[in-house]
């Protein structure tokens, strides 16, 4: 039982990236599988109870795109919110799925904790089901650290801003993490870059809190967010699958416990490496092959 | 729910029209044993599909589980699921429902369907299962049903009802789970809402899927995911359950439906064309 779970863990830790937050990393490599969209999709709007067994049509022409303007207005609005904060604290609840030896596709839950402050001010806290991971970006250094192994990394170079550093973060193929957008000075602007549709799905609730459901493509994702509803319009769940990955792993995140005016102690963003941690040269890219 | 046309009236019947979209060939497994992350360009390399691989503990906690449920008399849980529908788009959309189960042997199960879809209650009253759309008020009964592993049976292959939950309220859950098991494998160790569990992933030919057990001897299913491999886009659902009553306290009518003056009745089958 430990022993499995020390593998998955070891397992994990080598996709895992700097801020990782996930994985489908390796998914994202393998864009040859790519599957042609919108297959059948004219069948499954037609009630389900009345046809056991759809056939399903092969050439059916991509629908045109479609873009519903209030799906980009809550989104635009939900932006504003976030980027007029001067800082702000959320926690989140992620379930990833990554591939297992034997072939299958595992749920893992991870759990992280965010504070940031514009501009140039970011601290993420990583738990659950993979190893643990801080990340301190103090405004001039990005500190990684990781508490179990006791291993941490700073950044040899100065980054100017959360944009910079996210860009540098992001900019890593192998690094998934979509919690990024909100980070950004403009979220909007992130978000709607690659859009080719946007859709209002309608009314629901997200832990109680009632919300509107949205739904988007681009060429390589297909996402969707849940934005609490009113003034308020902040994420409360975003959902992507990567449709050009094998098995289209899928990413879901609920954020809870939204801040947008946090009182935060000055050291919240500053990386003190204990006595007995080792430090190891610093990649965003490659964090963990060099821990090895 | 605005756009509840897209989504189909006794919906969670997804999982059986996607079954039927099942065109694509089986995918081989992709052993990621080689961290594909280093060659991001790299095409997946399709290797033999692995052999099987049987955990004993995987099966024995399963069992476990199961034991536990149908030692109860009765037994309540609720839970929260997401599930994946596809728009107009093409996209598939998540969306969420919560389910009220109250279940007691050998003939009775109650169920409050809410969410994103709309609201439907089933009524199993130990002779007839009842299903009633309050939204519609309209409603339909079936001919008598002998137990609940039979009416379970009804709903899903007559009337197309699909609940991911289902499984465990048959009377024997681990012959209904085990049945075309490949693969059974431990995962480790987790938590879900505070509580600690057992993480355990299963292989079948056309599904895999994925149990969070809690520890200990009650062994109670804290969370199930379910991936259809052979569909398109490999939709799936994941469950939570919440607020388990092993033998609580049910009132008596609990599994009874009255239909209001008002409503109409409807055909199970014709239900879905009716609506239309």
């Amino acid at each position: 039982m430990q022993n499995t779970k020390k593998n998955i863990k070891k397992m994990s830790s080598r996709l895992i990236q700097l801020s990782m937050i996930v994985l489908a990393l390796s998914a994202i490599g393998c864009a040859s599988d790519e599957k042609k969209p919108a297959k059948a999709q004219a069948e499954t709007t037609k009630p389900v109870a009345t046809q056991a067994a759809p056939q399903v049509k092969n050439n059916v022409p991509p629908p045109p795109p479609v873009v519903e303007q209030y799906a980009l207005d809550r989104l635009k609005q939900m932006s504003d919110n976030i980027a007029a904060a001067k800082a702000f604290t959320y926690h989140a609840t992620h379930f990833t799925e990554m591939p297992a030896p034997t072939g299958q596709f595992l749920t893992l839950t991870v759990v992280s904790k965010v504070a940031l402050q514009r501009p140039d001010k970011l601290r993420v806290n990583v738990w659950g089901d993979v190893p643990a991971f801080d990340v301190y970006f103090d405004g001039d250094k990005v500190s990684t650290f990781d508490p179990e192994k006791k291993i941490h990394s700073i950044s040899s170079k100065s980054v100017a801003t959360l944009d910079e550093m996210l860009d540098m973060v992001t900019s890593n193929p192998e690094i998934n993490f979509p919690s990024a957008d909100f980070m950004y000075s403009n979220p909007y602007a992130v978000m709607t870059k690659n859009l080719t549709h946007a859709i209002v799905v309608g009314d629901s609730m997200v832990n109680g809190v009632p919300c509107e459901h949205f739904a988007y493509m681009e060429p390589a994702i297909n996402w969707e967010i849940w934005i609490e509803k009113g003034k308020n319009a902040l994420p409360l769940r975003l959902a992507m699958t990567y449709k050009q990955a094998q098995n289209f792993p899928r990413f879901m995140v609920e954020y809870k416990d939204w801040n947008l005016n946090p009182k935060l102690k000055a050291n919240t963003f500053v990386f003190k490496a204990s006595a007995d941690s080792k430090q190891i040269e610093f990649s965003p890219h490659r964090l963990e092959q060099k821990s090895k | 729910m605005k756009n509840a046309k897209k989504i189909s009236l006794l919906l969670l019947a997804t999982a059986f029209t996607l079954q039927g979209c099942a065109t694509q060939p089986e995918k081989k497994a992709v052993a990621e044993t080689n961290q594909a992350a280093t060659t991001p360009a790299a095409k997946p390399a399709y290797v033999p599909a692995p052999a099987p691989v049987i955990e004993q503990y995987a099966l024995d906690r399963l069992k476990q589980m199961s034991n536990t449920l149908t030692a109860s008399q009765s037994f309540s849980y609720r839970s929260e699921s997401s599930i994946e529908l596809q728009s107009k788009t093409g996209q598939f959309i998540t969306f969420f429902t919560e389910n009220e189960v109250a279940l007691q042997r050998p003939n009775k199960l109650r169920m409050n369907l809410s969410g994103d879809t709309r609201n439907l209650q089933l009524y199993f009253d130990g002779s007839k299962v009842s299903a009633f759309h309050e939204d519609d008020n309209a409603y339909a009964v079936s001919t008598p049903l002998a137990s609940i592993d039979e009416m379970l049976d009804f709903i899903m292959a007559k009337a197309q009802i699909s609940f991911p939950s289902a499984d465990l309220m048959y009377s024997d859950p681990y012959a209904v789970m085990t049945k075309n098991l490949t693969d059974a494998t431990v995962i480790g160790d987790s938590m879900i809402n505070s509580v600690e569990v057992e993480h355990f992933a299963y292989r079948e030919p056309t599904i895999d899927w994925e149990i969070w057990i809690a520890k200990g001897e009650k062994a109670l299913p804290m969370r199930l995911a379910v991936t259809y491999r052979q569909v398109e886009r490999q939709p799936s659902f994941l469950v939570e359950f919440t607020d388990w009553k092993l033998n609580p306290k049910l009132k008596a009518n609990t599994f009874d439906f009255k239909a209001p003056a008002n409503a109409t009745q409807v055909e199970f089958g014709a239900y879905a064309d009716q609506k239309k």
